[in-house]
């Protein structure tokens, strides 16, 4: 290597080592803990490594059904959400990227300055409009609300990639009799599918990450996600620390298997794009 | 038509309910007749005059001080070193980024969860730190002259990734040319960094400070779930004093006027970014 001291890779790896370790030791942690077996759980001095193996902790998760029905109320609220927002999103991403519209410029910026206004702020308003609409504690008030907090980022993020797509396309497919929208969703969205794969893991993300509105607008196991159950869980005299464990890895685990399925698609998306 | 139903969304679900906090901060929640009743500025007057309020505007100062100061080094730092020329490789490179990533797709109760074993009092850091410093007891989360950097440090863990990204984008996109110019005139890596890149990055820091801010100064949730404010008040922040003092003992009107306050303090934020950029720009 040209300019590169010999000294210089080994340290350079080494600072990367110590980086990882800071970095991923926390979630390493949590992973073995939920392996370990609950009388190793006070051993001194404490370990990483479980010396006994086990699963015991993920079937005790399972065997009971309250902590089963957590997860259930995120599947619903973050799937609703993502539903919601990716036909919203899609639609005015569209419609932003094709049409004349009065005042669009302003109409923009104003969707950019929701997505960066304080949520805190939001707290009074929803909570005095669930109990006025009679909706609080339901799927309904968290799916509305995180689709007004993921909605705006969405649209941005489609327009500009329907911006990527020139309009010969749905015009061509429209001269052969199809209706707009249905160039739109056979001709015009498979050829934004990785900005569609990015607004739906960022939607189905945040809604399944989110915790504050759901702690202040939900108060029932039967609607509470399960961020809002293992909060439920933090502290010192509660469960064992192992079960814990497995209970927080099983809620990343969903976005961890997305996760690594986004990255490979966003690059199959951008090497297909290129290839054109 | 295809922009509607979007927009009529927000307008209902955002920024209609966002608008309400401004009347209603001039009203205080009748508990008896369960409406609003129109009280002018008293409820402002009532906040300006709560120590406990300033109290908690300081806190929060300080932890957003701290985490703005923190995340900007850690996101400087991982992206200079994910930028750097001394990798073998892309994979390489790509599978550490991803890993550095991990953080980031954590919810905020699953990263409470994992510090609040790791800081627990017979837990893995407790054991090791205290013997490191000689001590009984380290008490993380139960000293109130620890227990804001405590959190502190988690909230740099959880929310870092972002800002990497956003560091390590511009750094990407950094013209190589004049770095090889410079080079070959004899300019220092030194120089070069705080005489090439720093000035090509000052509105992309900027915007990450900026964003940084807003998102601290109204954090709630993490701190919240492992400290709930204490010990005795040392990690109360702001937002926490709107939810127990607004939310919870119902005086909406009360809520809201704390609200406001935030959103102005929001608006001149805005307003100061805004400016510095176009100053810039002409």
């Amino acid at each position: 290597m040209r300019g590169v001291k010999s000294i210089e890779r080994p340290l350079f790896f080494l600072l990367v080592a110590v980086i990882l370790t800071l970095s991923v030791f926390p979630v390493v942690y949590a992973f073995f803990t939920s392996l370990k077996p609950g009388k190793e759980l006070f051993v001194l001095p404490p370990r990483i490594l479980p010396k006994e193996w086990t699963l015991e902790p993920y079937r005790y998760v399972f065997q009971h059904g309250e902590y089963l029905r957590y997860f259930l109320n995120s599947v619903v609220i973050a799937g609703g959400t993502t539903i919601v927002c990716l036909v919203l999103a899609s639609l005015a991403g569209y419609g932003f990227s094709r049409f004349w519209i009065p005042a669009k410029r302003a109409i923009l910026t104003i969707i950019l300055l929701l997505q960066m206004f304080p949520g805190v702020v939001l707290l009074t308003p929803y909570y005095r409009l669930a109990q006025d609409l009679h909706i609080y504690d339901t799927y309904l008030i968290l799916i509305l609300i995180d689709s007004g907090l993921v909605l705006p980022i969405s649209i941005w993020l489609l327009k500009n990639f329907f911006d990527t797509v020139p309009a010969s396309m749905e015009e061509s497919a429209m001269v052969d009799g199809s209706t707009r929208l249905q160039a739109l969703v056979y001709v015009v969205a498979p050829l934004v599918r990785p900005g569609l794969v990015a607004m739906t893991i960022m939607a189905f993300l945040t809604s399944w990450n989110e915790f504050m509105f759901a702690l202040i607008l939900t108060s029932s196991p039967n609607v509470s996600p399960v961020t809002y159950g293992l909060a439920q869980l933090f502290g010192p005299y509660n469960i064992q620390r192992n079960i814990v464990m497995a209970i927080t890895m099983l809620s990343v685990f969903p976005l961890i298997l997305i996760f690594v399925f986004l990255q490979r698609h966003l690059v199959r998306g951008i090497m297909g794009g290129s290839g054109k | 038509m295809f922009v509607l139903p979007a927009v009529v969304f927000l307008v209902c679900v955002v920024l209609y309910p966002l608008l309400q906090i401004f009347p209603w901060s001039l009203d205080t929640w009748s508990a008896e007749t369960h409406s609003f009743v129109f009280v002018g500025l008293q409820e402002f007057r009532r906040l300006l005059a709560e120590p406990e309020f300033w109290h908690s505007i300081k806190i929060t100062f300080f932890f957003t001080g701290l985490v703005v100061a923190g995340h900007l080094v850690i996101a400087w730092v991982l992206a200079e070193v994910l930028n750097s020329k001394l990798w073998p490789g892309h994979r390489l490179r790509n599978l550490v980024r991803s890993l550095l990533l991990l953080p980031w797709i954590f919810s905020v109760s699953a990263a409470a969860l994992i510090w609040g074993a790791l800081y627990h009092p017979i837990g893995y850091l407790s054991y090791y730190a205290s013997h490191l410093l000689g001590v009984s007891s380290v008490g993380f989360l139960s000293n109130p002259d620890l227990t804001l950097f405590s959190v502190v440090f988690v909230i740099l863990w959880k929310f870092y990734p972002l800002y990497m990204l956003m560091i390590l984008g511009g750094l990407e996109s950094l013209p190589e040319e004049v770095y090889e110019a410079a080079r070959v005139d004899g300019v220092s890596w030194r120089q070069s960094f705080f005489q090439i890149t720093i000035p090509l990055m000052r509105s992309l820091t900027l915007t990450v400070v900026l964003i940084d801010f807003i998102t601290t100064f109204i954090h709630f949730d993490l701190v919240w779930i492992m400290t709930k404010g204490g010990p005795v008040n040392s990690t109360y922040l702001v937002s926490f004093y709107l939810y127990e003092r607004g939310l919870q003992t119902s005086s909406f009107g009360y809520a809201s006027a704390i609200g406001v306050f935030v959103a102005l303090l929001f608006g001149i934020l805005m307003y100061a970014y805004i400016v510095a950029f176009y100053r810039r720009e002409a």
